[in-house]
């Protein structure tokens, strides 16, 4: 702080009076700490107490290093009040209380000087001097302070986002959250977990989700992670903006969220592929079983050449139109007539097809442990087939081949 | 002194000869309009004035069987799985594709089964037809395009195979079958004094209808063509009468032989009828066959009439007595042309 030449013209007895009072600084800033104390309750904690008592101190003592007119060290006084604006901020808080403490501090110094004034008898007008120089020297702090909870309140946001970056990225991978992250959201006890595929890697604009909503952007897909009681208007939301399909999941426990972003990109995964019905939003929950089936495609794969031989073996029509009857009939036990009216086709059709369905596999269709594995085996594996999926043929082949 | 023929007399004579005249010209064609009413549904009509002179004679038949013995369309006559689980399926494939062909052996098959489910049909001329039916594909043609054996097609049946899923499902055999009532109408006719001569298409349709229908003479191609068969029955004095549908090229009528077709034409006297089945053929015949001694019986009754009514004149009165006896020869007329159409059937 540098004081203005005015101020320098009434150096000389304020100088005077500064070296008189020096000596009772430590007694000025018992005072004021004890007023900001007793006012403002939050800095009377253990770990603000001494910071207070720092600041008071330094702050008491730079003011009359500044019009003693001697020269004086740097004690830092402008950089510690910036530091406390900052951290202020940090810490969500304004800077009212701090104000309210410089406001006490120069109250206090008042009475102090006015106190002291009377006791020597000098009987010298230098009241107002000293205060325009009080008055000058508090607003300087105030002003640091202000430029240091600027800086911190960017700083917060800056975190923030980091933080709400890295609360997704945890609660995605099942990997533990940092305690200080839920503050940048609230996790909460239902998590919807939308996937939002984005055509030509475009970016929506999602504001209107506001900071209710996590959102991270996964390759060409963007994730959503939000409170399952908003679902209605993530979903609005994010077709609004144009987006591609939206892949839902509800997570009933925070654990439970890397499984539903694996159900909400498999429900995404099985439209393209033609197992879903296509469809703009597509709900997880709807299609439980098919995310379930096709959870292992590996083993899907292996059982399909295990147990399906005999109909991988026949020609590509026939191995369709007699795997979509046999798995009708084992969902629905129903007559030939009935199944003939639920395939579209004559009953006698549906005798000749469970005829070759017979020769295909014989007895093995009387075990019921066979019948539970086909049944499974073509619930996931024919709307793969009918969708244009040939890759258990050409795997048969091979291997028939070989 | 009175005239021997008063004014009254002579006009009386003069209508009631007239109207006899009338009377005898039209009971041709009355028996004619009665002979085509009491033939029912083959709704017969005799065409050429020698007509009823011939059928009055008739005593042989020559019979173009297609159409008149027997159905005159291919019906099924066999269906034969590879495997026996396999007959309903075979039934229902084939005949569902062949819904969708037009060709004699297309619709016998197609009777095999409910219309349905077929598409992509495709005729390939002489080997058969190909299509899908409820998304499997399935072929229907010679044994030979199926890549099975079959019994070798014949003049009387002819044998299809059938396919789905590529694989062979059997075979279906359709002919010309047999009416039922052939062989009871042949019997009847033959009863009646009627030889039927049935000139078979080929040796096999010939071996065929002379095991099914023995009442009646069987003449293969190779024995006699059917033009020979007439011109023999003609030469040896019989009265003939050739059975065929449209202008049959098996069996043509000749001069002296009258014509039973549904197609007659303008030159060939005979009966033309709606259908030849030989049981309506048979009807129509024993009309026919009676239909010249009613002619007579009308015109016979006609000049009796006539002859009494003016021989009347002569002798009653003159006055009311003439007027009377003409009023009474009028209306007899009628009498005598409609009396002898009485229980003819």
């Amino acid at each position: 702080m540098t004081l203005t030449p005015a101020h320098r013209e009434t150096s000389a007895r304020v100088a005077e009076r500064a070296r008189a009072v020096r000596r009772n600084v430590p007694e000025v800033a018992a005072a004021i700490t004890r007023d900001v104390r007793a006012s403002i309750p939050r800095y009377d904690a253990p770990g603000t107490r001494r910071v207070l008592d720092e600041a008071v101190s330094t702050a008491l003592h730079r003011f009359l290093d500044a019009v003693d007119g001697a020269p004086h060290r740097d004690r830092g006084v402008e950089e510690l009040f910036r530091t406390l604006g900052l951290t202020e901020a940090r810490a969500g808080h304004s800077l009212s209380d701090l104000r309210a403490a410089v406001h006490i501090a120069v109250s206090c110094s008042w009475q102090f000087l006015r106190r002291t004034e009377a006791e020597s008898g000098s009987g010298q007008p230098i009241r107002s001097d000293i205060a325009d120089a009080v008055i000058a020297f508090a607003d300087h702090l105030v002003a640091e302070a202000d430029a240091g909870h600027a800086e911190g309140a960017r700083r917060r946001d800056g975190d923030s986002l980091r933080a709400r970056a890295r609360l997704a990225e945890s609660l995605l991978t099942g990997a533990p959250t940092l305690p200080d992250d839920h503050d940048a959201w609230p996790v909460p006890s239902t998590v919807l977990v939308a996937v939002v595929e984005l055509p030509d890697g475009e970016r929506p604009d999602l504001s209107a989700l506001g900071r209710t909503a996590l959102i991270v952007r996964e390759g060409d897909r963007l994730v959503i992670l939000a409170d399952s009681a908003h679902r209605e208007q993530v979903v609005e939301t994010v077709a609004a903006a144009g987006t591609g399909r939206i892949g839902l999941a509800t997570a009933p426990t925070q654990s439970a969220v890397p499984a539903a972003f694996r159900w909400g990109r498999r429900v995404l995964q099985m439209v393209q592929r033609g197992v879903i019905p296509e469809a703009r939003v597509v709900d997880a929950a709807d299609h439980l079983t098919q995310v379930w089936l096709h959870a292992e495609p590996g083993l899907r794969q292996a059982l399909v050449q295990e147990k399906l031989k005999p109909l991988l073996a026949e020609t590509p029509n026939s191995r369709e139109i007699l795997s979509e009857t046999l798995l009708v009939w084992l969902e629905t036990r129903d007559s030939a007539p009935a199944i003939a009216a639920h395939l579209g086709v004559h009953p006698q059709t549906v005798r000749y097809r469970w005829k070759r369905i017979n020769e295909l596999f014989g007895e093995a269709l009387r075990e019921p442990e066979f019948i539970v594995q086909i049944t499974m085996i073509l619930k996931a594996s024919v709307p793969l087939w009918k969708a244009g999926d040939q890759s258990d043929f050409e795997r048969f082949q091979t291997s028939d081949q070989a | 002194m009175n005239p021997l023929l008063s004014t009254t007399d002579l006009i009386g004579a003069v209508v009631v000869i007239v109207i006899a005249t009338l009377a005898w010209w039209s009971a041709h064609p009355i028996v004619v309009g009665s002979a085509r009413r009491r033939s029912g549904e083959a709704r017969a009509r005799v065409v050429g004035r020698g007509a009823l002179d011939c059928f009055a004679r008739l005593d042989t038949l020559v019979v173009d069987p297609i159409g008149s013995v027997t159905v005159g369309e291919l019906r099924v006559i066999g269906v034969e799985p590879l495997d026996p689980e396999h007959d309903r399926s075979l039934r229902w494939f084939a005949g569902a594709l062949q819904h969708g062909a037009d060709d004699p052996v297309a619709r016998a098959i197609s009777r095999l089964s409910a219309r349905g489910g077929a598409t992509n049909v495709e005729h390939l001329p002489g080997v058969g037809v190909l299509g899908t039916v409820d998304r499997h594909p399935v072929r229907v043609g010679s044994p030979e395009w199926i890549g099975l054996d079959g019994v070798p097609d014949d003049d009387w049946a002819q044998t299809v195979a059938v396919e789905v899923d590529g694989r062979a499902l059997g075979r279906i055999r359709v002919a010309d079958v047999v009416r039922e009532q052939s062989a009871a109408t042949i019997a009847s006719l033959a009863a009646d004094g009627v030889q039927v001569v049935l000139v078979a298409p080929g040796d096999a349709a010939a071996r065929h209808l002379s095991s099914l229908l023995p009442g009646a003479t069987t003449v293969a191609p190779s024995e006699r063509p059917g033009e020979q068969v007439v011109d023999d029955s003609v030469r040896e004095g019989a009265g003939v009468a050739t059975v065929g549908r449209g202008r049959s090229a098996i069996v043509r009528p000749v001069t002296g032989t009258v014509a039973v077709s549904d197609d007659l034409g303008t030159d060939v006297p005979g009966v033309e009828m709606h259908d030849v089945a030989i049981h309506h053929v048979a009807t129509v015949l024993r009309l026919l066959r009676s239909a010249r001694g009613r002619v007579r019986a009308m015109r016979i009754g006609v000049i009796a009439v006539t002859v009494v009514g003016v021989a009347g004149l002569l002798l009653v009165p003159t006055g009311p007595p003439e007027l009377a006896a003409t009023a009474a020869t009028v209306l007899a007329l009628p009498v005598a042309v409609l009396l002898p159409l009485l229980r003819w059937s």
